[in-house]
């Protein structure tokens, strides 16, 4: 009797945290928007010499960069650019993503960064240089440090980037209307492919 | 010793919160080997290096909730207040604790703040260690949280639960991003369930060997307890069994105290000097008696030289067989030598062996008890009845006091047994279940040496 009541409190205990994982996952996709189609790019926007930054040092940047690799679109990767860097360099993408580990080994912190960022994209605008916004960290990486670093790049953008998922809350479509900034929304990862490469063609 | 000890648990627990304050600042460059290592991912294409990073991950951060949990628990389970709480109370507090701490720590130090499998984890190891009922018990505590935290770690890289915020690390948002664009969340998703799954197991198997190991305690625990008592309360029926003895001997005692007083009215009355005489011898007589029951009963160890006549005229005199039903027949030679043992003792327990042979359920109508007496090197006393035996199950508790088939004291043959030995004998059984039963006594005889 003891050891059915003993099996009955372990198999409670497992089904009460599948039925809580179930439950939140089921509210969370309620919450999904419906899929909203890419803008239509008829021409190339941006040219070739590309720098490719981070705006908060996340490993997303990475990923871009070995995108614009297999598109073979010519780039410079520096996630810590100054302006120093941006000579010779016809347009910039910046991939936005706050990463408390990625500034903890550049030895910095946010306000180091995001002045870093404020300084970098006052001298490419300066330099008349485009600066395309990407976002692809997804809802994990929206967080108050990267919504900042959101609205400070995307002022300045020329053309906005970001996935589905990023845009779980409309802050990215309500930032790239309120800066009036064209913005593409595309359905994962891979597909951001199809705007960088319509946006260099 | 118990002050040093509380004192040396406090310091550990002091000396692992130095450590875990001071663990994320020195591990800068295990955290650059997973970013390296995610970065080697996405430039080749390579899921598997994701395992490798998410794996890294999982045991720095596993080994820092471990050492927290400890920690918690060494400093907190010294606190006098804290311990007077119930487990519930006290595991609510150790929670508050744990996550209080993380949740400060987060804004200083690279640690994983993750609210939900943290609280999950922690209920879990409440709950199993509840179910282990070894709630004050360090090891127990720390061997299952191990077990715990590590399985709990995993379910921070499963990409489908990033929506319910699980996973949520700056690390883990960064393995899991890059699983998606390698299009391996599927690895990811099963990777973390094989590793999920039976290290959760093994913890809830561990708490119930745990409660298995804790119940077996109790049990020898109770046997032990059990057995001690038996111990008692057999001495005090052995105590008892004395004082029957004493009662029987003061019953024995009153024979030569009448014939004093017998032999005293008549001097009153005499007046003749020769029969005065044999008055006097046979009172001198009736005291020795006296003098010689009680020094046999008082020490234990004094022997006389018995002749086996005597002791049987002793024996019989104390036997009830006015019973009709009762046929008793002993058989003996006589000039069989004499036997050296005191004299009294080894009396009551022949009578103790002759009484549990009238009072045993008999086969026929009547009962017949026979003693055989011979010599074979010692003085061989056989008791041989015709009851209905003693079945083979019992016969090998059948000396253990208190072991009785006929709802008796069962004392009558350990005492009889420790007797004999104790007068240099031996006692053997034999018994055919429907049958009857023999009982041999075997008492060494007197030698010149031993009656010197």
């Amino acid at each position: 009797m003891k050891k059915i009541s003993l099996i009955k409190k372990v198999g409670l205990m497992l089904l009460g945290f599948s039925l809580t994982l179930i439950i939140l996952y089921s509210i969370d996709s309620m919450e999904d928007k419906s899929y909203k189609g890419n803008i239509y790019i008829p021409n190339a926007m941006v040219k070739e010499d590309i720098l490719i930054t981070s705006a908060g040092q996340s490993t997303d940047t990475y990923i871009v960069k070995d995108i614009a690799n297999k598109l073979m679109l010519h780039n410079i990767f520096m996630p810590n650019a100054e302006k120093i860097d941006i000579e010779n360099i016809k347009s910039v993408i910046m991939v936005v993503g706050y990463s408390s580990i990625g500034e903890y080994l550049n030895n910095k912190d946010f306000s180091q960064e995001k002045a870093r960022v404020e300084r970098f994209i006052e001298n490419a605008k300066s330099d008349s240089l485009p600066i395309i916004m990407v976002y692809i960290g997804g809802k994990d990486r929206r967080d108050k440090e990267t919504d900042e670093l959101l609205n400070l790049v995307a002022k300045k953008s020329t053309f906005i980037v970001s996935t589905h998922e990023g845009n779980y809350d409309d802050t990215i479509r309500t930032i790239s209307q309120k800066y009036d900034v064209p913005l593409s929304l595309v359905r994962d990862i891979q597909e951001i492919k199809a705007p960088l490469a319509a946006l260099y063609r | 010793m118990r002050k040093k000890q509380s004192k040396v648990t406090i310091v550990i627990g002091v000396i692992l919160l130095i450590l875990i304050t001071i663990l994320p600042v020195l591990i800068k460059n295990l955290a650059f080997s997973i970013i390296v290592i995610i970065r080697d991912a996405i430039n080749m294409g390579d899921s598997g290096k994701l395992i490798v990073a998410a794996a890294r991950t999982n045991i720095f951060f596993s080994i820092y909730n471990i050492l927290l949990y400890i920690c918690m628990l060494l400093l907190l389970f010294k606190n006098k207040w804290f311990k007077e709480k119930s487990f519930n109370i006290r595991s609510g507090l150790l929670i508050i604790a744990f996550l209080a701490i993380k949740s400060i720590y987060r804004y200083f130090f690279i640690i994983s703040w993750e609210p939900f499998a943290d609280l999950f984890a922690l209920v879990l190891i409440a709950t199993l260690v509840n179910i282990s009922r070894e709630t004050d018990s360090y090891i127990a505590n720390i061997i299952i949280s191990i077990q715990v935290f590590f399985a709990m770690q995993w379910i921070n890289i499963i990409p489908i639960l990033s929506k319910i915020w699980i996973g949520s690390n700056d690390i883990y948002v960064s393995i899991k991003t890059v699983s998606r664009y390698l299009n391996s969340e599927g690895i990811l998703n099963a990777v973390g369930i094989a590793f999920l799954a039976p290290l959760l197991l093994s913890s809830i198997m561990t708490a119930l060997l745990y409660r298995i190991h804790h119940r077996n305690i109790i049990v020898v625990e109770e046997n032990f307890q059990k057995a001690r008592e038996l111990e008692g309360m057999k001495a005090k029926i052995m105590e008892n069994k004395i004082y029957e003895e004493i009662n029987a001997l003061a019953h024995d005692l009153k024979t030569p105290l009448v014939t004093i007083r017998g032999l005293n009215s008549l001097l009153l009355l005499s007046k003749d000097v020769d029969k005065l005489t044999v008055y006097n011898n046979r009172i001198e007589n009736a005291v020795s008696k006296m003098n010689e029951m009680i020094s046999s009963f008082l020490y234990s160890k004094s022997k006389q030289v018995i002749e086996i006549p005597v002791l049987l005229n002793y024996i019989r005199a104390q036997i009830p067989i006015e019973d009709e039903s009762l046929k008793f027949d002993i058989i003996y030679d006589n000039d069989l030598p004499p036997i050296k043992a005191n004299k009294v003792r080894i009396s009551r327990a022949i009578i103790n062996l002759i009484e549990n042979a009238i009072i045993v359920e008999c086969r026929g109508v009547d009962k017949e008890i026979k003693i055989n007496i011979y010599i074979d090197e010692d003085i061989i006393i056989k008791i041989i009845d015709n009851g209905i035996g003693i079945k083979e199950v019992d016969l090998e508790q059948i000396w253990e006091i208190g072991h009785s088939t006929k709802e008796t004291s069962g004392l009558g043959l350990p005492f009889a047994k420790q007797i004999i030995e104790e007068n240099g004998g031996r006692i053997y059984l034999d018994s055919t279940y429907g049958v009857g039963t023999t009982l041999t006594v075997r008492l060494p005889i007197a030698t010149e040496d031993k009656e010197e």
